[in-house]
């Protein structure tokens, strides 16, 4: 694929002073722009590459494939589409929540563009596997979240067929979406929310060969503590940290915490 | 706790950035059934159930930051006792002297939401039915394609038997039954535009001669060569047909006694003139034709044979018609 094209379709951006590269992946929900209160304390040291998964944030919706990215390899694929089109090595790579697996998956593929992972609320799978595994959930709890996101995005799925092209096809609409609750075309975001939360990536943990650092919040239902310490088992080469920091998105609500530990991992190694 | 805000009538509920609940109205505390010192200081997700925690931690924080406020978003609160009560929530980070609150109120949502449930059911009921309707069109349409190749098939095929019920196998010229099909045709449709019609009952010299001397598959060969000249002859004029082993007929529609014996006449001339190889032969003709006395389909066939016989009798290759019968 053209490096220009993917460079657009995934609404790339560049930052930062620094030579070695600095790439984040954001999890569901959202896009780039939750890195904004951790990326200025990098930017001097790194190249810091931001950027949307097709079908979140400002990317290309055209591109949206439902069979692609029905699975997180599809992702994926847009993390190592876009280290190929900036021709990108010794990175380190920052994934949040489902971007820890995406990060992990990528880095399985291509190993030696990757020099670290920073994996902030990861998990390998989110429902349990007992009596062994604990996810934190069962079948029924994601089936009501996928409930909950298709009731909160009602108002803009069209009545008979839903059509991902809409909202290319009726403009006053993107002004509402910006506004409103997130500009992910709204049957895309749930179809993240499934591949993410059937997700299961236990048998590919062993094949990573990129060292990595875990950072576990406290008292986050969705990565649990038994998940931080099932990852610190399985996953070669990781370092797990415990923060104080609650709830699954310490980038937003404990930044100062989640720079230090980063900038912590980084030096020593 | 301002007295308006605690009595309005919506729930409303302000809690810090790791969660933490730092105020909650009377309203709200009566519709969950809480205390308030059950509930301030406590967690947010204390009055969320599963899914609505996974909701809040995956899309509705990290939005609510991103953003700093948000409309109409959905999700069930849980009661002290247990029951989901679905919300319709608006949502707003603030500034209380010096510290980030993120502000929400509620307001049940529970008829609306028994109708978005219905709403719901019926867009996939109908998205299904609509799946059915095109996947029933699709085969429907593979089906009429099918059926159509299958008809003109059997047309082709009805054409084919139709052409082979109404043939001589050797010869290729209509057989007998087909004959007397197109005998009849012919003798109704110069009755009914009072057009003439003439018939020639042709039958090969010495025939057995020839098989005995020579095989059948001679004989075959001279009945095919004889064939021949006779679709040549005849083609444009009438029908030639097979009548018997060694006999043929053709029909001629439109013409008298005198245009019918003079191609009889040239039959045989061609017939005799063929360089045929391992030995000449000739036929004999009888003809007859439509008239006052002869208007059936027997009696023209009767009296073409009597002149056929006529013909053997004069010495053979030659042309009788029915007329001269009469005459004697």
């Amino acid at each position: 694929m053209d490096s220009q094209n993917v460079i657009t379709r995934n609404n790339v951006k560049i930052l930062g002073q620094g030579t070695r590269p600095m790439m984040f992946l954001h999890g569901f929900g959202c896009d780039q722009n939750m890195w904004r209160f951790i990326t200025p304390a990098f930017a001097d040291d790194y190249k810091i590459i931001l950027f949307d998964y097709v079908g979140s944030g400002k990317s290309d919706l055209r591109a949206y494939d439902p069979e692609r990215y029905g699975h997180l390899d599809g992702y994926a694929q847009d993390v190592l589409e876009i280290c190929e089109a900036l021709d990108l090595t010794n990175i380190t790579l920052v994934g949040h929540s489902v971007s820890s697996m995406i990060g992990i998956l990528a880095a399985i593929q291509q190993p030696a563009r990757f020099d670290h992972m920073v994996l902030i609320g990861p998990s390998p799978r989110y429902i349990n596997d007992l009596p062994n595994y604990v996810g934190g959930f069962e079948q029924q709890d994601i089936e009501g979240l996928l409930e909950m996101m298709e009731k909160n995005y009602m108002g803009w799925a069209s009545f008979l067929a839903p059509n991902i092209m809409q909202n290319s096809e009726r403009p006053e609409l993107a002004q509402e979406l910006e506004e409103s609750f997130c500009s992910t075309d709204p049957l895309i975001a749930m179809q993240f929310a499934k591949a993410t939360f059937f997700a299961d990536n236990r048998t590919d943990l062993a094949k990573v060969s990129v060292p990595s650092l875990i950072m576990q919040c406290a008292a986050d239902i969705i990565a649990p503590l038994e998940v931080g310490y099932y990852l610190d088992r399985y996953l070669p080469h990781s370092t797990l940290r415990l923060m104080k920091a609650t709830g699954h998105c310490p980038h937003l609500s404990h930044p100062e915490e989640t720079i230090e530990l980063m900038k912590e991992y980084l030096t020593v190694i | 706790m301002d007295s308006l805000l605690d009595t309005a009538p919506c729930g409303f509920v302000s809690f810090t950035d790791d969660g933490t609940i730092f105020m909650v109205n009377a309203t709200l505390l009566d519709l969950l059934g809480y205390q308030r010192e059950e509930l301030q200081g406590q967690h947010f997700e204390t009055i969320l159930p599963i899914a609505s925690r996974i909701f809040y931690q995956t899309h509705f924080f990290p939005s609510l930051k991103m953003q700093g406020k948000l409309d109409e978003l959905y999700f069930s609160l849980r009661s002290k006792s247990g029951i989901y009560l679905p919300m319709l929530i608006n949502a707003r980070r603030q500034e209380h002297a010096g510290f980030i609150t993120n502000d929400c109120i509620f307001i049940t949502i529970h008829k609306r939401n028994e109708y978005e449930d219905e709403i719901l059911r019926a867009k996939k009921a109908a998205e299904e039915a609509i799946r059915a309707k095109e996947q029933a069109n699709m085969e429907l349409a593979e089906t009429n394609a099918l059926l159509k190749a299958k008809q003109l098939e059997l047309l082709q095929l009805n054409n084919k038997l139709e052409v082979m019920a109404t043939t001589d196998v050797l010869t290729g010229l209509k057989n007998h039954r087909s004959f007397q099909d197109y005998l009849t045709l012919e003798i109704n449709k110069a009755a009914e535009n009072s057009t003439k019609l003439s018939l020639l009952l042709i039958d090969i010299d010495y025939f057995k001669r020839i098989n005995d001397t020579f095989g059948h598959l001679v004989g075959d060969r001279y009945l095919r060569g004889i064939a021949h000249l006779l679709q040549q002859c005849s083609t444009g004029l009438g029908v030639a047909a097979r009548y018997g082993g060694e006999e043929f007929a053709v029909i001629l529609p439109n013409m008298g006694l005198v245009e019918a014996v003079n191609t009889a006449e040239k039959f045989r001339a061609t017939i005799e003139a063929d360089p045929w190889v391992e030995v000449a032969v000739t036929v004999s003709i009888g003809v007859s034709t439509l008239s006052a006395k002869i208007s059936d389909k027997y009696s023209l066939l009767a009296t073409a044979d009597k002149a056929l016989y006529a013909s053997k009798a004069r010495g053979r290759n030659c042309v009788t018609h029915g007329c001269d019968l009469m005459n004697e």
